[in-house]
This record gives C-alpha cells, sequence and structure tokens, in this order.
C-alpha cells in the first residue's frame, strides 16, 4: 500500500471518528497497516482493544476479540472501522468501512450506527453514508 | 519520518474526501506495482477502466489500442498485423506475458495466436509497452509486448460468479475465487465460452463460420520469493475460410489444446530463476471442392491433420542497485519441438527441421542521472540454431538507448535503438518449402527506430502524445514489398476525471508508412472517446472506436454502450451492446479463383460482432 496517500484517509476518517485528539490510539493486527501507521506523529498503537480509540478490522478474529471484550466491557467507546464490506455486514458495531469494489476504493458509513457513537458526519461525507446495508 | 508527519490537521479538513480517495486510487491501484517506465512507451488499462468498459476478452481491449487493432486472420484466430492474405500467421512480434511470464506457442510463434481473444476475467490489469520492450522480459525479439496482470487477493478475496448471455445463443460462465493464507496468496479461474457469431456471406448456400467453444482455466500460488502458474485452454474452432483458397470450404476447423506452467524463484536478494513448460495440440479438417492452400500441392483437396509442440523456456537473471546504477543482466533459453505432426492419409508430414533453440545473453545499465532523471543502455544477443542443415542458423542484435525524465506533472521519455527479427519456426519451414513467403529465405529483418513521448498530469487530467519514427530493412512478410518500409506513427491521448465516478477518455493516432506490402504510401487515421458515469446505483459507459486509411477513405465506427445496475453491493446486472452501429472496421479476406490463380474481390469481415448480451454477476 502507499503509506502517503493511505495516512491521508485515515487521519481524514480520525478527524470525524475521534474527534479532537491530538494522538489516536488505533488497535490493528494487521502487519501492513501498522506498517504505514507507525510512519504518522498523530498514532499510537493501542495494546489491547480498552486502550483503543478506533479499531480496525482487518478480519473476523477481531471481531471476535471486541466481542469478547464488550461483555466484559459493555460501554466501551472504541470506534470499530472494517477494511472489508464483509466485516462491516458481519457485526453492528463496524460504522463504516473503506474497501475495494472492481478496481474502485468505497467508503461506507451506517448512519443508526454513527448515531449510536453520537457521531454526525459533515456535509462531504453525505455520499458515503447510508440508512442500512 | 515521511513529509506526512508534517501534516496538521487543519490541512486534512480543508482537503475534501473525494479529493483524498482519488489519491488513494491511483497511488494503490495494483498497476503501480508492475509498471516498468524503462520497459518501453506505455498505455494501460487499469482495473477501473476495464471494469467500466465492461471488458471480458483481450479482444475488447486490443481493439482501443494504437498501432495495431484487432484483426483476425482467414482462419478466425487473432492476427493484429494481418495482411488477410495467406501467410500462415503475421503477429509474431507482438508478444503475450502473464504475470510476467510469457505465453507462447513456440512453433507457432506468439502465444497471441491463441489468447488474442482470451477471457480476462482473471485479470485486473493490462499494460501495453511499444516499440522498445525491455531486454529484462523478452526471450525472443518484439516490437510489442502484452503484459496481463492477474487480481490479487488483497482486492479480490472470495469468490465470483460471473454468467453472460446474448445475440445469437452467445454465453458465457466464469467463476473465480482467490485468498491468502500463512502468507500464500492464490487465485483459479475458469470460464467456459461458448461464442455464436456472425456468419459470412461468401455467395454459396453456405457462408464462413467463425463459432468456438472454450474451456479456460487460469490459476497462481505465490509467495514472496515463489511464484507458480497453470493455463489450460481447449478451443474447439470453426476456422473461417481455412486453407480454401477461394473461402467455399465445405470443412473448416481447427481445435487446440493448450498447456501452460511456469515457476519463478527469487533467491539470495539479486537472483531470479525462471522456467516455463508451453504445449500445443492441434487438430486440423479441412476440406474444399478444389486444391487446398499449402497442402493442395501433395494432398489435392483435403487436410485432415493433427500436430504436437513443446516449448521449455528458462532464464537466470541478476538484477542490482549499485550506486545511481541498476544492472540487469541474465541468460535465457528456449527450446521449440515439434513432436509432431501429421496427416491421416500420408502419416508423419515430414519438414526441413523440427527444432529450434534460442539462447540470449543481455546486459542493461539504468543510470539515475538524478532523482527524475534516468539514462538506459541495454544490449541482446541472441543466437537461434535449428536442427537441420538446410536451415540457417541465426544471430540476432538488440542495442537500445533511452532517457526518461519524471517530473511531477511533466514526463518524458526517449528511445534510439537497433532490433532483429527471425521468422517463427512454422513460417521458415514454408519458407524453404515451396512457398515462398520471402524472397530470400534467411534474411533477418533490421528495425531502427527513434521514439519520443512526452506527458502532462494535470489535477483533473492527463495529455500524452507519442512520436514514433521507424524503418524496416528486408521486412518479412512483405507481401510483394520489398521490405523497405520507413513509418512515421503519433498517438495522442487526453484523459479527464470529473470526479472519483466520473472520465472521459480520448485518443487519436496517426500513422504514414511509405513503401509498404505494394503500396507507395499508406495512411491510417484510428481514435476513440469513451464516457463512464455513474449516478446512484447506475454505472454507464459509451465508447466510439473510430477507424479510417488511405486505402478505402471509408469511416468506421464501432459504439459500444452499456448500462450496469449495482443491485446490490454484491450483486450487479449489466445491459452491453457491442458494434450497435454495425460499422466497426472491417478486415479484407483475400481469395483466389482455383479456375484462374487470380485474386478475386475480398470479403469484408468485420472481427467486431453486433451483439447485445445481458450479465449477472454475484460476490461473495
Amino acid at each position: 500500500m502507499d503509506i502517503k496517500s493511505t495516512l491521508k484517509v485515515y487521519n481524514k476518517l480520525f478527524s470525524i471518528l475521534v474527534p479532537n485528539k491530538q494522538t489516536v490510539h488505533v488497535y490493528v493486527d494487521d502487519p501492513d497497516y501498522r506498517e504505514i501507521f507507525s510512519k504518522a506523529d498523530n498514532i499510537a498503537f493501542a495494546r489491547d482493544i480498552g486502550e483503543a480509540d478506533f479499531v480496525l478490522v482487518t478480519d473476523p478474529s477481531i471481531l471476535r476479540q471486541f466481542q469478547s471484550w464488550k461483555q466484559t466491557h459493555p460501554h466501551t467507546s472504541a470506534i470499530l472501522f472494517a477494511t472489508k464490506y464483509s466485516l462491516l455486514e458481519a457485526n453492528k458495531d463496524v460504522v463504516g468501512a473503506l474497501y475495494w469494489r472492481k478496481g474502485r476504493p468505497q467508503l461506507l458509513f451506517l448512519l443508526p450506527r454513527l448515531k449510536a457513537h453520537h457521531i454526525r458526519l459533515p456535509d462531504e461525507f453525505s455520499n458515503y453514508a447510508v440508512p442500512s446495508l | 519520518m515521511l513529509a506526512i508527519g508534517f501534516l496538521s490537521m487543519q490541512m486534512l479538513h480543508g482537503e475534501a474526501m473525494d479529493t483524498l480517495l482519488k489519491e488513494y486510487k491511483d497511488k494503490n491501484d495494483l498497476s503501480q506495482r508492475t509498471i516498468d517506465e524503462n520497459k518501453g512507451h506505455l498505455i494501460l488499462f487499469t482495473r477501473d477502466r476495464l471494469e467500466r468498459m465492461h471488458a471480458k476478452t483481450l479482444k475488447d481491449v486490443l481493439k482501443m489500442t494504437p498501432f495495431i487493432y484487432y484483426h483476425e486472420n482467414r482462419y478466425g484466430l487473432p492476427d493484429p498485423l494481418t495482411s488477410s492474405l495467406f501467410e500462415p500467421y503475421r503477429s509474431n512480434f507482438i508478444r503475450l506475458f502473464i504475470d510476467g511470464v510469457e505465453i507462447t506457442q513456440g512453433w507457432l510463434g506468439s502465444g497471441v495466436v491463441l489468447y488474442g481473444d482470451m477471457d480476462i476475467n482473471f485479470a485486473d490489469h493490462i499494460e501495453f509497452y511499444y516499440m522498445t520492450p525491455s531486454l529484462e522480459t523478452s526471450v525472443e525479439p518484439a516490437y510489442m509486448t502484452i503484459f496481463i496482470y492477474s487480481k490479487e487477493p488483497e482486492q479480490d478475496s472470495g469468490t465470483s460468479l460471473d454468467v453472460l448471455a446474448g445475440s445469437r445463443g452467445y454465453n458465457v460462465q466464469d467463476v473465480n475465487y482467490g485468498g491468502k493464507e500463512n502468507g500464500v496468496s492464490y487465485m483459479l479461474n475458469v470460464s467456459r465460452t461458448q461464442e455464436k457469431r456472425e456468419r459470412i456471406d461468401n455467395g454459396t448456400e453456405h457462408p464462413l463460420k467463425r463459432d468456438f467453444e472454450r474451456l479456460q482455466l487460469m490459476g497462481y500460488a505465490k509467495t514472496d520469493t515463489q511464484t507458480f502458474h497453470i493455463q489450460l485452454m481447449q478451443k474447439n474452432t470453426d476456422a473461417l475460410a481455412g486453407l480454401s483458397m477461394d473461402a467455399t470450404p465445405e470443412v473448416s476447423e481447427i481445435d487446440y489444446q493448450n498447456i501452460h506452467l511456469d515457476y519463478r524463484y527469487k533467491f539470495a536478494s539479486y537472483w531470479q530463476l525462471q522456467f516455463a513448460y508451453d504445449m500445443l495440440n492441434t487438430d486440423i479438417r479441412m476440406s474444399d471442392d478444389n486444391p487446398l492452400l499449402y497442402s493442395g500441392v501433395l494432398l489435392g483437396n483435403d487436410f485432415y491433420g493433427k500436430s504436437k509442440n513443446s516449448t521449455y523456456s528458462g532464464e537466470l537473471t541478476y538484477t542490482r542497485q549499485w550506486g545511481n546504477h541498476r544492472i540487469a543482466t541474465g541468460i535465457k533459453g528456449r527450446i521449440k519441438k515439434l513432436d509432431y505432426f501429421k496427416e491421416k492419409r500420408v502419416g508423419n508430414v515430414p519438414l526441413i527441421f523440427d527444432r529450434e533453440d534460442i539462447w540470449s545473453v543481455f546486459f542493461q545499465d539504468q543510470y539515475h542521472i538524478s532523482k527524475n532523471k534516468l539514462l538506459n543502455v541495454g544490449v541482446e544477443y541472441s543466437r537461434i540454431c535449428r536442427n537441420s542443415p538446410r536451415a540457417n542458423d541465426d544471430d540476432l542484435l538488440q542495442i537500445r538507448l533511452g532517457y526518461i525524465y519524471s517530473g511531477e506533472k511533466w514526463r518524458y521519455k526517449a528511445y534510439l535503438y537497433r532490433s532483429m527479427f527471425a521468422l517463427d519456426p512454422f513460417s521458415t519451414t514454408l519458407n524453404l518449402s515451396t512457398f515462398n513467403l520471402h524472397k530470400d529465405p534467411h534474411t533477418l529483418q533490421k528495425t531502427w527506430g527513434v521514439t519520443q513521448e512526452l506527458g502532462f498530469d494535470g489535477e483533473h487530467y492527463s495529455a500524452n502524445v507519442m512520436l514514433f519514427l521507424l524503418q524496416d530493412k528486408d521486412g518479412l512478410l512483405q507481401n510483394g514489398g520489398d521490405g523497405n518500409t520507413r513509418y512515421l506513427t503519433t498517438v495522442f491521448q487526453y484523459n479527464y476525471r470529473f470526479d472519483l465516478e466520473n472520465r472521459m477518455d480520448l485518443q487519436l493516432y496517426y500513422a504514414n508508412y511509405k513503401d509498404i506490402f505494394t503500396l507507395d504510401r499508406l495512411e491510417d487515421y484510428s481514435g476513440y472517446l469513451t464516457f463512464s458515469n455513474t449516478y446512484g446505483q447506475f454505472d454507464f459507459y459509451n465508447g466510439v472506436v473510430w477507424h479510417q486509411n488511405s486505402i478505402d477513405d471509408k469511416n468506421y465506427f464501432d459504439w459500444t454502450s452499456s448500462v450496469s445496475w449495482n443491485i446490490h453491493e454484491n450483486l450487479t446486472l449489466t445491459l452491453k451492446g457491442e458494434n450497435l452501429l454495425d460499422k466497426a472496421k472491417k478486415t479484407d479476406l483475400y481469395r483466389i479463383d482455383p479456375a484462374t490463380g487470380t485474386l478475386m474481390p475480398p470479403l469484408k469481415i468485420s472481427p467486431i460482432d453486433r451483439r447485445v448480451s445481458i450479465e449477472l454477476e454475484y460476490l461473495f
């Protein structure tokens, strides 16, 4: 992945989903994304989901970890964001996803899930938000 | 730390998400990993572009490319450079690579023979390099190389099912499956095509047919250091005019079975070892009420033959960065064996030689003058050996000097080169036999070229101009000419992006040939204009390809239009029309009157059928 353009997109997402944070604590398992996020000053890696402001869901095991965590910490405020459409479909705690479909990147947010986190998207994101899948 | 570390949140708030996603798309497109600007003058079809065009076969893409076009020869085979006369095949110097490994038909020449209209549902993107192919990649000389790259599981994991149905009963079924586990990426694509094409009126009760059925399998498994590919194809064809002189065959059918296997291993940081095996079986059935071309001298009106040829390719290359120099060197070899060629009545058909070996050694230096400027020099020597005292061995020398400038917005390339070409083994055999396709069967073609390219990238658009000056000496398969052709060709491309989803693409091409075939002069014009648009759940595509040349001064227009309904994230329905005006460029198919031996008026055949099709694609 291209580091600069990927970081620009994710930093923009952080500014909307995790606003007013000088340092965003990200929980991510995937080595490619970890390499990219390690290049940014404003991102720190969370050691576990409990420390995280933002959880990047790259495969189903992350969702299982989150479910286990949520059972003992039902009021967790971490924002879950996926890299595949199937992961966005699979769990209602995932608020959005950035993934590839037929050569085009797709950015998708689910409005009811954002509302549950009291997140309101700016107007420029109106094309990327849907009421349901 | 990258410059991104200095970006402030205020700046990012100012940059719209559309703009950021556009940059993300451009920089993360899989083509960015494979493009090699040093390979030559590039025309790229990205994944997005192929999807928007609904390009299902390589034919759909070839018809958009300048310099060549998608033509078919008298056997109904993809033959972009066909003269439509009586040579067996004319496009051997267009070479096809899948994931960086050449697909070759060995004895018959280029892999384009069989794969020129292949199903490309397995493909992510396609790169065309013109006129100056990199010496690193080609075992045999070529003046155009086509690189098809497979989809990758990081952008296409899971399964896709695709079914199409169209005019005259045309139908396709395709399944693609890919994934990555424990560091191994894999992908498998299987497609079945039942192609029902337009019949060609030849003035008899039995029009010419070019239908075919094809089963195609493409697969790979790879890690960081090792790659394995397998490709299989079974293609049963109606072979159009075939060997009938006057294009009125009673029987004209050819079946093909093809296997390609390759293995690549990268080791010790700088080395790469690669092996490939290609095998082609053909089953030829021809019959006419007059003696056939080539075989009629001995066999009269029928030819029922089978052949098998096997090709073994290997290469060992060393690539290393030394200061500002990127050095590449290596040795490459290819053994082409005609295992057998037999006819039902006579048994084994004796040919002058049945094995051709090619050994090449190359050296290339890419020297970075500065961060944006690159000078490259390359040389390749090839030795071709044939197992017969009647068939000379050949020595070929390719030399190339190039300069590349890559700035933020401006790009420039220039090359000076000399290439040499020899005929494929099958044509060489015919040459040495009764059918002199060339005045001197042992001549090698030499081509000198001076080529330039200038490009500019704006915020919403890009523009590109290419200018090529070329001279052939002793051109192969000149069909009556003396083979000393000079040509000037130029291409202009302009792409405009309205936003992330909507774009326009324009291409214009002009070529001026002096002393080609029996013509003093030939001028060729072509171009296309395409629009890709998205409104809500619907994607639209409209493209017109235009052709004209000085032979008939007629304008041809090939209009393709499609609308896709993205019903759901995983389900898409598409309606597509091809050659809707029925005015796509036609190729002449020449005929000989068996009674007089003179040329008859050619049949004019469009290789692009007029067709409407409906497609359903499901991803899961």
